[in-house]
Formats: C-alpha cells, structure tokens, sequence
C-alpha cells in the first residue's frame, strides 16, 4: 500500500466524507473510522465514512503506486493531515493496519484497523433516477432547507419531500409554521413522471448541497429506501424517511385580499434593526400595512420598544398582523431578487412571500397571535 | 466557606403538620392520605414500626391497629408551607421553594448581618421554626446545592449537617452513590458496572467518563459533587410552567372506557388550570400506572399550543389506545403538559383550524365561568360518563378544613389560616 497525494485535495475530501462520521461518541466504535481504498487503476484514494444512516463515498485524485485498503479514526486523521507541513503527503503501510504518514521531515504512524472490520457500505441500486445540475439543486436545497422541522418528536418534517409535479421536480418542507417550496425546472426526469412521493432527510441534503462542486451534473437515485446523491464529487447516499407527508396542497392559499410589493433588502435591513427589541423565543414583530406604507414595531417587556416605517406599493385592504421575526428573515436571507411580494389575507391566515426572480420558490408563513 | 447554601427539609411534613395542629397526636404513630388509601406521609413514630410512604392503608393497620389515619389537608400543608418559607427569607432573601417541604437558602455572607456563623445560623432557623410552627426541620449546609441536599438527608429527624470543602473527599467516599440527588437506580446499576459505588468514586471519574455514562445532567452532578456551583438557588419563580393532573382509582380496572375516562377527566382538570393561568401548550404526556406501581407513557406533540381540552382528545385516545393492554389491572392515570407558555405568545399552525381552536378557547372560557358557578365538570367531554360514581366511603372523608368554611369564605376563597379545632 503506497499512494501519494497533495494535503489540499486530501482535505478538501476528507471534510466532505467527514459530515458522514457519527456525531455522538457512543455509537458503534468502528463506525468513528474512516475507510481508505487505494485504487491504482482509477488514480485515486477512495474515501468513505458512514453513520449507518448516511455515508459518503470521495475519490481523491493520488498517484497510487500499490493498491491496498484500512481504516483509521477519522478525527484523528484529519487533525494529523491538518498539522502535517508540507503540500506533498506520502501515505503507506509498513506494518499491518498501520497508517504511515509522511511529509517534509515529520512521520505520524495511525493505527488503524483492517478493512475487514469495518461495515460494509449497502451498494444501492435506485430505482428511479433524474439529473440536475449541482448549482441548481444547491440552490434548491437552500431555499427549502429553512423550513424543515427540527423537532424530532415529528419525523416526517426532519426531511424535504420529493415529488415529481407537472415535469418537475419539487421539494416541499415544513415545521407546521412555514412552508418552502422550490421547483426545479432544469432537470432531467426521464420516465418517472409520477408516483415518486419520498421524504428526503434534511441531514443528507445538508451533506449533498455542501460537497458538490456549482458545475457537476448530479444524478439522484431513489430505492424505496434510499436516495443516493453521486457526481463527480462522490456519492452521497441517505436512509429515506419513509412516512406519510402531509397534504401541502390543501394549505396553500389559492387568494388573498392584501397585496404588498417592497424592497427586499430594505424590509431585511428594517427587520434587524426592529428585531434589537423582539426577544422571547417567538421573535414578535407587528406589521401595520397601510396604504402606501408599513409600519412596523417590536416590544420587549424587559428592554423597551422599536419602531420603524418602508415605502411599499399596498393593494387591497388595510391590516396589522404579527411574525416571527426570525422566520421572514430566514426567507429574505436565501431570496435573490429585490423585488419582493407579499400576500396576506387576515391576521390569522398564512401569508405568501415571493419575489420575480425566484419564480419558482414560495415561502407560507403563518402570523402570530398578538 | 466560599459559599454557604443551605438546604432546609421539613421533617415528616405533612405528618408533623397534623401533630402540631393536634397536641393529642404527638409522639404516636400517624399517617396521612386517606382519601387515596395510602400513605401520604408517615410521622416519625410510624415510620419506626417500619410504615413508609407509597403503601397501602390496611397494611398499616395490620403492622399497627391504633395507628391514626387522616386525610390529607393539603390547604393547612400549603399554608404551613408558606409561612415555612417566610421564615426562610429572614435570613436571606434568596430562598428556592424547592417542593412544597424544602428550600433552599443561599446563606453566603449573611452571617456578617446576623454576626453569626453559618452553623449558628442554620441551628437558629431549626429552633425558631420549631417554635413558630412546631415543626422539625433538617439543615443540610454546603458549597454547592447538591451537597446541601446529600447534607440535610444525612441526619434525619431534625438535624444539622455541614459538609466542607476540607476533608470533602474522605466525606463522599463514605457516602453511596445512589443518596446523590439526580442519580436513580438505573444510574446506580450502570455505574456499579464501572466500579462506582461511593460518591467519591463518582467524583474521581475523568470528564470524559462521567458524560459518557452519565450524560449532560450527571456531569452537572459531578461538578457540584466536587465543590463547583453549577445549579444557582433560583429566588424567582421559574418561567417555564408545567401543569399535572393524576388521580389513583379503587379498586383497580381493566376497562378501557373507564380507564380512557379517567384520563380525560385529568385532562379537563388540567385544561382548567391552565386556562385559569392563561397558559397553553402543545406538549402532553399521559401516562398509565398499572396495578404493580410500574408505568408506561405516552408524549402528544399537537402543531399548535391550545388548552382547550378537545383539542388533545383526539390526540389522546390515538396514543391511549396505543399503550392500553386489556389483558392488565391499572390503578391511576395521569396528564401532564409541558413547556406551558403565555397565551399571547401563539404561533399560529398551517395545519390546523386555528378559527375554529379561537372559537373553542371562547366557548371553554364560558364553561370556567360555569364551572365556577356550578361546580368543577360541570360540563365535560361525553367519555366522562363512564366515569363511576364515588363508592368507597373512606374516599369521601375530607379533611376539617374542607368540610367547615370560615364566615366569609367560599369553596375557592380561603382566609389564609390553618384551623385548629380543640375537641371539648
């Protein structure tokens, strides 16, 4: 077993197999290890780490000069690559299940164990496959990954939902308060045209959208329990949430009775500023939508209050009506577009946020009571 | 002593109660909780033929025949228990109500303004309680409130244990792990694997080792074991409420309707509290006691916060009936609701009707006003039909203070004194 590799590419791979490492010490020991395959005929050291619930799969690109495979503790790889001096890192093993690491005038020797005993990751074959680009389901992942659930008592929230709707693929979340929606035009989808209803784990999302590189062309694969990311990156694959979502359909309004058109980075900037004096879990700001103006106002019974007023283009009805500061922020931060548009239709009905530029994301916020 | 919190335990609370209201009771064996037909509370004399809390009312009177047996009055308790407090803040302002017979007192530099050591201190608030309320009460005294709690513990009836910071090792070394507070009997049983068994064993565990076989909480235990502050007296109130309703029936029952009744009727009773405090909550936890004292539970998680009973009825019977086994002898059920907040903080659900839980909120502060009229349950949920009409006689004796109002008092409105009926 000989390879040698550059400590950047090596690092950069290693983070990205990393996500996948348990978090909690008291998982299956072996688990806490990562898998080094030294694969001459692809030029590359495959990298893999798994928690059973996700894994992930790196080839980083090495000059490989004899094959062999182990597994070592994958913290303390990384904080021993992390430290080593030089860009060139000559990886080898001169005793059984030992990792030796050299660079420049420093030798670490990592102790590790044979690939024997590490768990071997489930091949999947998915049923279903459709392929987007990496920038667009980035994007995708981020706009929708803001509503899901962080509350494990309902697990079917903790994902995105992912279904096929007029040709496209959709991605829905929510935690009960808010919903996300984005559609991604730019796909592939092949022959899967219906039936594909899966709850995708916001963890993988999480994983998938942070490895891939902004111009891979990404194929997801779904089994009936599993979703494999896999690109040129790597492959990044998840245990499916196999519940029941609930009907999204039904709660999106079909029409409201105000209509408000604002700047969003002005709304933004107001927010913050307001938001100083809304404290408390729930975030409490007031909206006072007059025509031609919002006022808006936060009040903390330990601190004081905050008021501040934005030029906006109302249509409709007069309202005042309560958010969670916190939660229009959330959306305001991953929009792109100035333009933004806001619907409501009374102070205990959802009110809808989009802008033109995002044409294919909304975002249902429900007020709070005042 | 860099700190000096003092943990104050009231001895044998509601029993003691009882024998300073009743001259004629003092020094004989007596007990507490007759309306539930156990043993609420033991005084001393009881508690030496062996009767302890938790056990049933004809084993006391097959271990002692002329032991007296009272109903629980826990309105003199309340009150005994507040003034209790009173004289806690005396000597300092910061006094945790910790439970309804124990506080704890942060000392630190008080005995400058009482020119008292804190031994001397603690002997004062032993005797001026005793005098006051004839009552006895045990002082635990230390550096952390932890240590104070494992202190007062120590020497019971009425004593007063300081545990320093010198000599702390040899102290905890003599102490079982398992007197620790916060550390059960499953805890007891893992660390003993560990070879833990002392408290100053637990306290030479590394870091590393007590979080992994303890977690976040007994690393918290560890530190104040040690002689570090982690947990402060909290003087105030604490914001987060929860509220708990739990009723024992006899005999014990298998029926389900009956069963599932029992556990709506504690819902509604805690439905009205909560809607008396202006407090909702989206968490509930039921759980069901069978007839071995062991019990299974179930969390209810609604999208919005509400405390109007129906709400969670649907709820209720889905997780019911999930945990409810026919085939078993149950003996109480009981409701909680958890991480309570104000009214007004209400976020709104996509998933729910929240029109129609508003129009509910309206029509159940309609039935408080009623209930208060005409009595609690007035109006309640169709399943508490098959709640059974009291029948057992031993369960409708109340105590003194229930059965006589003072002139001008209501069911709900009290003058704040307990009664001491002499008998002529």
């Amino acid at each position: 077993m000989n390879a040698s590799i550059s400590k950047n590419d090596f690092m950069n791979a290693l983070t990205k197999v990393a996500s996948a490492l348990p978090s909690r010490a008291t998982s299956i020991y072996a688990l806490q290890n990562i898998l080094l395959e030294f694969k001459e005929g692809e030029g590359a050291i495959r990298i893999s780490a798994t928690d059973l619930e996700v894994s992930s799969v790196v080839d980083s690109p090495a000059t490989v000069q004899e094959e062999g495979s182990l597994a070592v503790i994958g913290s303390k790889l990384i904080e021993s690559i992390r430290e080593l001096p030089d860009d060139e890192i000559i990886l080898s093993s001169s005793e059984k299940n030992v990792l030796n690491l050299k660079s420049g005038k420093t030798r670490f020797n990592l102790r590790g164990v044979s690939r024997e005993e590490y768990p071997t990751l489930p091949v999947l074959t998915g049923e279903k496959s459709f392929k987007v680009s990496s920038k667009v389901l980035k994007e995708a992942i981020k706009k929708t990954i803001i509503a899901v659930s962080v509350n494990e008592a309902r697990t079917f929230l903790t994902g995105a939902y992912f279904t096929i709707v007029d040709k496209k693929i959709r991605l829905v979340s929510t935690d009960g308060h808010r919903l996300a929606l984005s559609d991604i035009t730019a796909g592939e989808i092949g022959k899967e045209k219906k039936n594909v209803s899966v709850i995708i784990p916001a963890r993988i999302l999480l994983i998938a959208a942070a490895a891939f590189e902004p111009d891979e062309k990404i194929t997801i694969s779904l089994s009936e329990t599993h979703v494999v990311f896999s690109g040129e990156t790597g492959r990044f694959s998840g245990r499916l949430i196999v519940e029941k979502f609930p009907d999204y359909q039904k709660i999106i309004p079909k029409k409201f009775e105000t209509s408000i058109k604002i700047n969003r980075q002005v709304l933004l900037d107001t927010l913050r500023r307001v938001s100083v004096y809304s404290t408390g879990e729930m975030t409490p700001v007031s909206f006072n939508v007059k025509s031609g103006k919002i006022f808006l106002h936060a009040e903390s019974p330990e601190f004081g209050d905050a008021q501040d007023e934005i030029e906006a283009e109302v249509k409709g009805p007069a309202i005042e009506i309560n958010f969670n500061s916190k939660f229009i922020q959330d959306v305001l931060k991953v929009l792109t577009g100035d333009e933004l548009n806001i619907e409501m239709s009374s102070k205990i009905a959802p009110a809808l946020f989009k802008t033109d530029n995002d044409k294919e994301y909304i975002y249902i916020l429900m007020p709070l009571r005042g | 002593m860099k700190r000096a919190i003092a943990h104050v335990d009231a001895d044998a609370f509601f029993a003691s109660v009882e024998q300073s209201l009743h001259p004629e009771y003092r020094g004989k064996p007596l007990v507490t909780g007759l309306e539930r037909n156990i043993v609420s509370a033991a005084s001393y004399e009881a508690k030496a033929l062996g009767i302890s809390r938790g056990i049933a009312l004809w084993d006391v009177k097959k271990i002692c025949p002329e032991c007296i047996i009272l109903p629980s009055d826990y309105e003199t308790y309340s009150l005994y228990s507040f003034r209790l407090f009173e004289i806690l803040r005396q000597y300092s302002p910061c006094v945790e109500e910790y439970s309804i017979d124990e506080a704890y007192v942060d000392l630190t530099g008080v005995s400058r303004l009482h020119r008292k050591s804190y031994r001397m201190i603690a002997e004062e608030i032993q005797k001026t309680v005793n005098k006051r309320l004839g009552i006895g009460v045990s002082v635990g005294l230390s550096v952390t409130k932890i240590l104070a709690k494992l202190a007062s513990g120590l020497e019971k009836p009425r004593g007063i244990t300081i545990i320093e910071e010198t000599g702390l090792m040899e102290f905890l070394s003599r102490i079982q792990v398992g007197k620790i507070c916060g550390i059960g009997p499953k805890t007891v049983e893992l660390l003993e694997k560990f070879g833990v068994r002392t408290a100053g064993d637990f306290s030479k565990l590394s870091e590393e080792a007590v979080k992994r076989y303890t977690g976040k909480i007994g690393l918290e235990l560890w530190r104040e074991i040690k002689g570090e502050m982690v947990y402060k007296v909290e003087d105030l109130p604490s914001k987060r409420y929860s509220i708990i309703k739990s009723k024992t029936f006899t005999p014990p029952s298998s029926n389900r309707e009956f069963i599932f009744a029992q556990a709506v009727r504690n819902l509604e009773s805690a439905c009205i509290k909560a809607q008396r405090h202006r407090l909702i909550s989206k968490r509930l936890i039921l759980f069901l006691r069978l007839n071995d004292f062991s019990h299974t539970s179930f969390k209810i998680e609604l999208f919005t916060p509400t405390n109007s009973p129906i709400e969670f009825i649907k709820e209720l019977r889905r997780s019911f009936e999930a945990i409810f086994d026919s085939t078993k002898l149950y003996r109480a059920t009981g409701i909680a609701l958890e991480k309570m907040r104000e009214i007004k903080e209400k976020q709104y659900s996509l998933f729910d009707n929240e029109e129609r839980t508003e129009e509910l909120e309206c029509l159940y502060e309609e039935i408080t006003k009623m209930s208060e009229r005409y009595g609690k349950h007035v109006v309640s949920a169709g399943t508490s039909l098959y709640l059974k009409r009291k029948t057992d006689s031993s369960r409708a004796t109340k105590p003194i203070r229930k059965e006589k109002l003072l002139p001008g008092e209501t069911f709900r409105k009290r003058i704040r004194i307990p009664v001491w009926e002499i008998g002529v």
